[in-house]
C-alpha cells in the first residue's frame, strides 16, 4: 500500500508538468545520464589488475630503515640474497672482471673495457669485424657463481638481454662457459659474446634478482629498481609500516600452510610445475639446483611443519646458519615416535652429509640436494 | 499521441531525409568494388601476387586520385546528393519503408553509443508516426522477459518490468492483482539460483560506476568518453528534447529511459532498445492530439539542419568506419581445429558465437561476463599474464598466484584471440614459447597453444605464409584463410601486426607503392624500414644505411600529421633512439608530449625527452674521413649537411654518395634500379662494394625478387668473406633458398 501510494504521489506531481518543464526534465536527465557515465570513466582507478608483488606501485620504504627496529636486518646485508644483483660497475663486479682480463682474455679473444661508468666486452675475431656489447648487471651473489648481462633494447624500447658467455665460478676461482650456454658459440653476431634473450625472459631474470621492478612497455625502470632480494621482496612494500612507526603492519607470512610457504620461495627457486615431469627423478643431479622441487618430494615434507625456514634463517648469511650440524634435523628426529626416527646408522650429527649431500649440477656448480632421503 | 499531425509530418520528412542519407552512405562503399582504376590499386595488395616483381604506377591514377582523395570525401559527397534528392521524395514513401531504413541502420551500426540515442529516439518516433492501433501489452511483457536471456545490461530491463507492473497495478486492490509481481520475484529468485551473479547484473550499469576495473575491459563502452561534444551527442539531446516533450506521463517516461540506457552503454543491445522502443511507442499511443507546439517553418529548417548534422557526424563516426574496416575476416571453422578460445576483447564474442564456429570453438568467457563474476577476476589476471608472457608462477600483490601455465592446465584454452590493434601484446605473445601464430585479419590475431595436435597443420600454414612473405622463396602458393585482408585499411592493419611481430619485409608487402600511399601508410612504411635498420644494426653492428635514411626522410616529412597519435609518436621516438638518430627522436618525443592526453602519457614523454637530452649527442667527429662523415650524417637523417659533405668527396666516392643520397627519398623499386645502374657501370669503388651489394640484396628482398636478393647477398660475401653482415646474409640466404 505504501509503495502504491508513493507511486501515485509521484505521478500526480509530475503529470501536471507543463510542456517546457517536461522538455527541460528530459534534457537534464539525459545530461545526468551522460555525466554519470563519463564520471564513472574518469573516476575509475587507472588499473586494478592484479600485479606482481614486486611491481606494486604501493609505498616502498628505504631498505636502510629496517635495521632501525628489526635486529634480523643487522646481518642481512651480508646474505647471498641481498647481493644477488649488482651493477656491473660495482667494485665486486669490477674486481672479478679484472681477473677475466688476466686469465681469459687470450683464450676467448674478448677484451673488457672497464671504467666506473660502463663495462664493454669486445670480441676480436681473426680478420673479421669486432662484435661488442655492454655489460650492465652482474647476477649472482658470488657464493656459487656470477654472471654478467648486457641490456639491448628492441626497436620499441623493451629491454632484451645478452647473457655474457663467461661466468665466474667461485669454487674454480675462474671463468668458464655460463651454465646453459652451448659449448661451441652459436653462429650470429652475439655468438662469441653470449646468448640473446627477449624481453619477457629479461623480466623473469630481473624479477627474481630484484626487490622492486617497475616496467613501462617492457622497459625496466632502473631508477626505481631495488637490486637484490631484500626485506620487502618477501615482506611486501613497507612504506606505510615505516611512516606509521610500525603501527600499520601486515604479516603476509602468517597463517599460510607449509605448501604455500615453500611455494613463496619456489617462485624463484622453482616449483615442481616449472620442471618437466620426466626430469623429476632422484638420479637427476641438475634437480639439486631447484631445491623446493626435491624438498616437496621428501618424506620430511609430509610433516606440516616442514618449510624452508624451519632449517634456514633467511635473515642470516648461510655461513652463520650452522647448516652442517644436526640441529635442524633433531628438531623432529628425536626418536619420540616411529615417524620421527633417529639415524639408523647411529650417527649423531652431520646428517646432511649422507641425506642431503652436495652434488655437482652444471660446470663447477655444487648444490645441496634437498630431496631428503636415505641414499645407498 | 506523441506528436500532433503537423509535427508528425515534419518528423516523417526529417526521418526520410536522414534515412536516405544514411542509406546512401551505406551503399557508397560498394562503389569501390566496381572495376575502376582509382580503386583497383588500393585493393590490389601484394597479398594476391606477393612477388610479382616491380610494378609501375600509371600516371593517370595519380591524376584521378586528386579528385577522389579519401573514402570519407567520397561518402560525404554521395550522402549530400542523396539528401538533396530526398527532399523531393519525402511525401511518397510510407513510414514502414522508413522504419526499415532505420532498423537496417541500427542493427548494423558499430559501437557508437551516443549515436544510438538518436537512432532509438528516431525509431521511437517513426513507429509512433503511423500507429493507429494499440499493440497487445503481452508483446511488451515478452520483450522485457526476454531481456535477461539476451542482454548483458539486463538489470535495468528487469527494473523496467517491475516499474511497469507496479504502475499497472497502481489502482488494483485485490490480492490476486499482485500475482504478476510475485511471479516476477519468483523468476528473479530462480534465475539467481542458476546464475551466481544475477543480482550483480541486475544493478548494471549502475555498478559500472564503482566496479574497480579499467574501462577498456568493458564490452562496447570504450568510446563513451570520446564523444562528449560530437554530433551524435547534440543530435541525441535535441531529439530527446523533441521526443520526450510529447510524453504524457511518467508512465511513458521511465520505460523510455530504461530502454535507452542499455543501448547507450552497450552497442550490442541497440537492436533490443530499438525494438523495445518501437513496441512500447505503439502500445502507449494516446488518442488525444496535442496542441501544436512549434511553427512549421523553423521545424523544416531544423529538420534539414539535423539531417545534415547527422549525415556529417555519422559519416565520420560510423559508416565510413565500416567502409574502412572492410569485410574480410578469418574463418577459423575451416581449419579443422577446435577448442577453447580466450578473447582479449570480449566485444568479439559474437564472431565466435556464429553457429558454424560455435560447433568447433567455445569461449572461455564471453561478453556476458557479469554473469560469471567469479571467473572475471581470474580472466583478467590470466589475460594479463598471457599479454606479458608470464607462464611461471609468481606472487601477486593480493597474495594470489599468477602465471598462465598452471591455470591453463585447468581451463584448457587452446586459442588466443588478440585484437589486431593491440600490437604490444601481439609482439610479446609472438615471443612466447607456448603459443604459435595461426592466422590474422584486421580485427584479430589468433595464436594457438603449441601442444595442441589438431592445430599443427594451421601452425605450419601460418609459419609458411609469414616466412614466405618475409623471405620469398620462389613462387610458392600462399595458404588461404591464414592472413586475410581485403581492403587498403585492412592491409595497413596487417602490416602493423607483421611489423610488431618483427617481420618488416612481410609487413611492407601489405602496403601499396610509396607514391600511391596515404600518410598513414607512409608512416607505417617508415616503421617497417626502421625495423629493418634495427635488425641489421643489432645483428651486424652496422646500419642498413639506405633503409634508415629512407625511413628518416619519410618521418622528417610526417611530423604533426593527424594519423600519428601519442603511442605512435612515442614509439617512433624510442625506435629512433635505438638506431641513434637522437635529434629526430627528440622531435618525435616532443610530438608525443604535445599529443599526450593524460598525465601519465605526459610523464612518459618527458622521461623520454630527458633521457634523450641527457644522452651525449652523437656528432660527426673531426677525425672522420669525409665518406665516413657523409654516411654518419645520412644515417642520422641530417640530409642538408650530408649534401654539403658530399660535395667535398673525391670523385671516386662522390657518385656512390650521390646515389645513396638520392635513394633516401625514393621508393624501393627506384632505389633498386638506381643502385643496379651504378653497380653495372663499374663505377663503384671496391671498398664500398660489400656494403652496396648488401643494400642491393636488401632492396631486392623488399621488392620480392628472390633471385636478385640471393645473388646480391652472395656478391656481398664474395667481396668480403668475413663481412660484418655475414650472420644476417647467412640467415637470409638460408631462408631464401629453402
Amino acid at each position: 500500500m505504501l509503495l502504491n501510494g508513493g507511486f501515485s504521489v509521484l505521478y500526480s506531481s509530475l503529470f501536471g508538468m507543463r510542456f517546457s518543464q517536461r522538455a527541460l526534465l528530459a534534457v537534464v536527465l539525459l545530461l545526468l545520464m551522460a555525466a554519470s557515465a563519463s564520471l564513472g570513466l574518469f573516476l575509475r582507478p587507472e588499473s586494478s589488475l592484479p600485479v606482481h608483488l614486486i611491481n606494486q606501485s604501493g609505498p616502498w620504504a628505504s631498505e636502510t630503515t629496517c635495521i632501525e627496529c628489526h635486529h634480523q636486518a643487522i646481518h642481512f646485508a651480508k646474505t647471498g640474497h641481498a647481493n644477488t644483483l649488482l651493477a656491473a660497475t660495482s667494485q665486486p663486479s669490477l674486481d672479478l672482471l679484472k681477473r677475466f682480463e688476466k686469465t681469459s682474455q687470450k683464450s676467448t679473444n674478448i677484451t673488457l673495457d672497464l671504467d666506473s661508468e660502463t663495462v664493454t666486452a669486445t670480441h676480436h675475431p681473426q680478420g673479421e669485424n669486432e662484435q661488442q656489447i655492454t655489460l650492465d648487471w652482474c647476477f649472482g651473489s658470488g657464493k656459487h657463481a656470477r654472471t654478467w648481462v648486457g641490456l639491448l633494447p628492441d626497436s620499441w624500447g623493451a629491454d632484451d638481454l645478452v647473457e655474457f658467455r663467461y661466468t665466474w665460478y667461485s669454487k674454480m676461482g675462474a671463468f668458464d662457459t655460463t651454465p646453459g650456454q652451448p659449448s661451441q658459440p652459436d653462429p650470429g653476431y652475439f655468438g662469441h659474446l653470449g646468448v640473446l634473450y627477449d624481453h619477457p625472459k629479461t623480466r623473469r631474470c630481473f624479477a627474481c634478482h630484484a626487490t622492486r621492478l617497475q616496467l613501462d612497455h617492457g622497459e625496466i625502470d632502473f631508477h626505481t629498481m631495488l637490486p637484490g632480494v631484500t626485506c620487502q621482496r618477501c615482506h611486501g612494500p613497507r612504506g606505510e609500516h615505516v611512516t606509521t612507526i610500525g603501527k600499520v603492519g601486515f604479516n603476509q607470512w602468517r597463517g599460510i600452510d607449509h605448501v604455500e610457504a615453500v611455494h613463496r620461495c619456489a617462485e624463484c627457486h622453482r616449483r615442481e610445475e616449472d620442471v618437466k615431469g620426466e626430469q623429476i627423478v632422484p638420479e637427476n643431479t641438475h634437480l639439486a639446483r631447484f631445491q623446493p622441487v626435491g624438498l616437496m618430494r621428501s618424506k620430511c615434507f609430509e610433516s606440516e611443519k616442514m618449510t624452508c625456514t624451519i632449517c634456514h634463517d633467511p635473515h642470516l648469511p648461510l655461513a652463520q646458519q650452522q647448516l652442517d650440524q644436526a640441529g635442524q634435523c633433531v628438531q623432529c628426529h628425536d626418536g619420540a615416535t616411529a615417524a620421527q626416527p633417529v639415524c639408523a646408522a647411529g650417527h649423531q650429527d652431520s646428517c646432511v652429509e649422507c641425506h642431503m649431500p652436495k652434488v655437482k649440477s652444471d660446470n663447477d656448480l655444487y648444490f645441496t640436494d634437498h630431496w631428503i632421503r636415505v641414499r645407498y | 499521441m506523441l506528436f500532433n499531425r503537423d509535427q508528425q509530418k515534419l518528423v516523417g520528412e526529417f526521418l526520410w531525409l536522414w534515412c536516405l542519407s544514411v542509406a546512401g552512405m551505406m551503399l557508397s562503399p560498394f562503389l569501390s568494388l566496381l572495376p575502376c582504376s582509382v580503386w583497383d590499386y588500393r585493393f590490389n595488395t601484394l597479398l594476391n601476387s606477393p612477388f610479382s616483381g616491380i610494378r609501375s604506377v600509371p600516371a593517370f591514377q595519380q591524376v584521378l586520385e586528386l579528385f577522389f582523395l579519401t573514402p570519407d570525401v567520397h561518402i560525404g559527397l554521395l550522402g549530400f546528393v542523396f539528401s538533396i534528392i530526398a527532399m523531393w521524395q519525402t511525401q511518397n514513401v510510407s513510414a514502414a519503408v522508413r522504419s526499415i531504413f532505420i532498423l537496417l541502420f541500427s542493427t548494423t551500426a558499430p559501437a557508437q553509443p551516443l549515436a544510438m540515442i538518436a537512432v532509438m529516439m528516431l525509431s521511437f518516433a517513426i513507429f509512433q508516426h503511423d500507429a493507429n492501433q494499440q499493440m497487445k501489452r503481452w508483446l511488451l511483457a515478452i520483450c522485457g522477459l526476454l531481456c535477461p536471456l539476451i542482454t548483458v545490461e539486463y538489470g535495468l530491463a528487469e527494473a523496467w518490468i517491475v516499474l511497469l507492473l507496479l504502475s499497472l497495478m497502481a489502482d488494483r486492490k485485490q490480492l490476486s492483482d499482485w500475482l504478476p509481481l510475485g511471479g516476477l520475484l519468483f523468476f528473479l529468485f530462480v534465475a539467481s539460483c542458476f546464475s551466481r551473479s544475477f543480482f550483480e547484473g541486475l544493478l548494471r550499469p549502475a555498478s559500472f560506476l564503482w566496479t574497480p576495473l579499467t574501462s577498456d575491459l568493458f564490452p562496447a563502452i570504450e568510446q563513451l568518453d570520446t564523444a562528449i561534444l560530437s554530433h551524435p551527442w547534440l543530435l541525441g539531446l535535441l531529439l530527446a528534447a523533441f521526443g520526450l516533450a510529447g510524453l504524457q506521463s511518467l508512465k511513458q517516461f521511465s520505460p523510455v529511459l530504461l530502454l535507452v540506457i542499455p543501448g547507450l552503454l552497450s552497442s550490442h543491445y541497440l537492436w533490443y532498445a530499438t525494438f523495445g522502443m518501437a513496441i512500447y511507442s505503439r502500445w502507449s499511443v494516446q488518442t488525444k492530439p496535442l496542441k501544436p507546439a512549434f511553427s512549421k517553418q523553423p521545424l523544416i529548417l531544423g529538420a534539414i539542419a539535423l539531417a545534415l548534422t547527422a549525415m556529417i557526424g555519422l559519416q565520420f563516426s560510423t559508416i565510413s568506419k565500416r567502409y574502412e574496416h572492410g569485410q574480410g575476416h578469418l574463418q577459423p571453422e575451416q581449419w579443422n581445429t577446435q577448442g577453447q578460445v580466450l578473447l582479449f576483447d570480449l566485444n568479439q564474442s559474437s564472431f565466435w558465437q556464429k553457429p558454424d564456429r560455435h560447433r568447433r570453438y567455445s569461449l572461455t568467457i564471453n561478453d556476458r561476463w557479469d554473469q560469471q563474476s567469479n571467473d572475471w577476476n581470474q580472466y583478467l589476471g590470466f589475460r594479463q599474464d598471457l599479454g606479458e608472457v608470464r607462464g611461471g608462477s609468481y606472487l601477486r600483490s593480493d597474495l594470489s598466484w599468477g602465471g598462465y601455465t598452471q591455470l591453463n592446465q585447468k581451463i584448457q584454452c587452446t586459442v588466443l584471440s588478440i585484437p589486431s590493434d593491440q600490437l604490444e601484446q601481439i609482439r610479446r605473445v609472438s615471443l612466447s614459447p607456448h603459443w604459435s601464430l595461426m592466422g590474422m585479419d584486421s580485427k584479430q590475431v589468433l595464436f594457438g597453444w603449441k601442444q595442441t595436435a589438431s592445430h599443427r597443420r594451421q601452425f605450419r600454414n601460418a609459419n609458411n605464409m609469414v616466412t614466405q612473405l618475409e623471405w620469398p622463396s620462389g613462387q610458392k602458393a600462399l595458404p588461404d584463410n591464414t592472413i586475410v585482408a581485403q581492403s587498403a585499411t585492412e592491409s595497413l592493419q596487417i602490416s602493423k601486426v607483421l611489423q610488431a611481430m618483427r617481420f618488416p619485409y612481410a609487413a611492407l608487402r601489405y602496403l601499396p607503392e610509396q607514391g600511391l600511399s596515404t600518410q598513414e601508410e607512409n608512416f607505417q612504411r617508415a616503421m617497417c624500414l626502421l625495423e629493418m635498420a634495427h635488425r641489421t644494426k643489432r645483428h651486424s653492428g652496422q646500419p642498413l644505411l639506405v633503409a634508415q635514411a629512407r625511413a628518416l626522410h619519410l618521418l622528417s616529412m610526417m611530423q604533426d600529421v593527424p594519423c600519428v597519435g601519442f603511442n605512435e609518436a612515442l614509439m617512433t621516438a624510442k625506435n629512433l633512439k635505438q638506431i641513434g638518430s637522437i635529434p629526430l627522436a627528440i622531435d618525435w618525443a616532443n610530438q608525443a608530449k604535445e599529443t599526450a592526453r593524460t598525465d601519465k602519457q605526459t610523464l612518459s614523454a618527458n622521461l623520454l625527452i630527458q633521457s634523450l637530452t641527457d644522452r651525449p649527442q652523437p656528432a660527426a667527429k673531426s677525425s672522420m674521413e669525409p665518406m665516413e662523415r657523409f654516411q654518419f650524417q645520412l644515417a642520422q637523417g641530417d640530409f642538408e649537411n650530408a649534401k654539403v659533405t658530399m660535395e667535398l668527396l673525391k670523385d671516386v666516392h662522390k657518385q656512390y654518395a650521390q646515389t645513396l643520397w638520392a635513394m633516401s627519398s625514393m621508393p624501393a623499386t627506384d632505389c633498386y634500379f638506381l643502385l643496379e645502374q651504378m653497380i653495372k657501370s663499374n663505377s663503384l669503388p671496391p671498398e664500398h662494394k660489400e656494403e652496396a651489394y648488401f643494400i642491393q640484396g636488401s632492396l631486392a628482398l623488399e621488392i620480392g625478387d628472390t633471385y636478385a636478393s640471393v645473388t646480391n647477398f652472395q656478391q656481398c660475401l664474395q667481396h668480403n668473406a668475413k663481412s660484418p653482415y655475414l650472420p644476417l646474409v647467412q640467415m637470409y640466404v638460408m631462408q631464401l633458398s629453402r
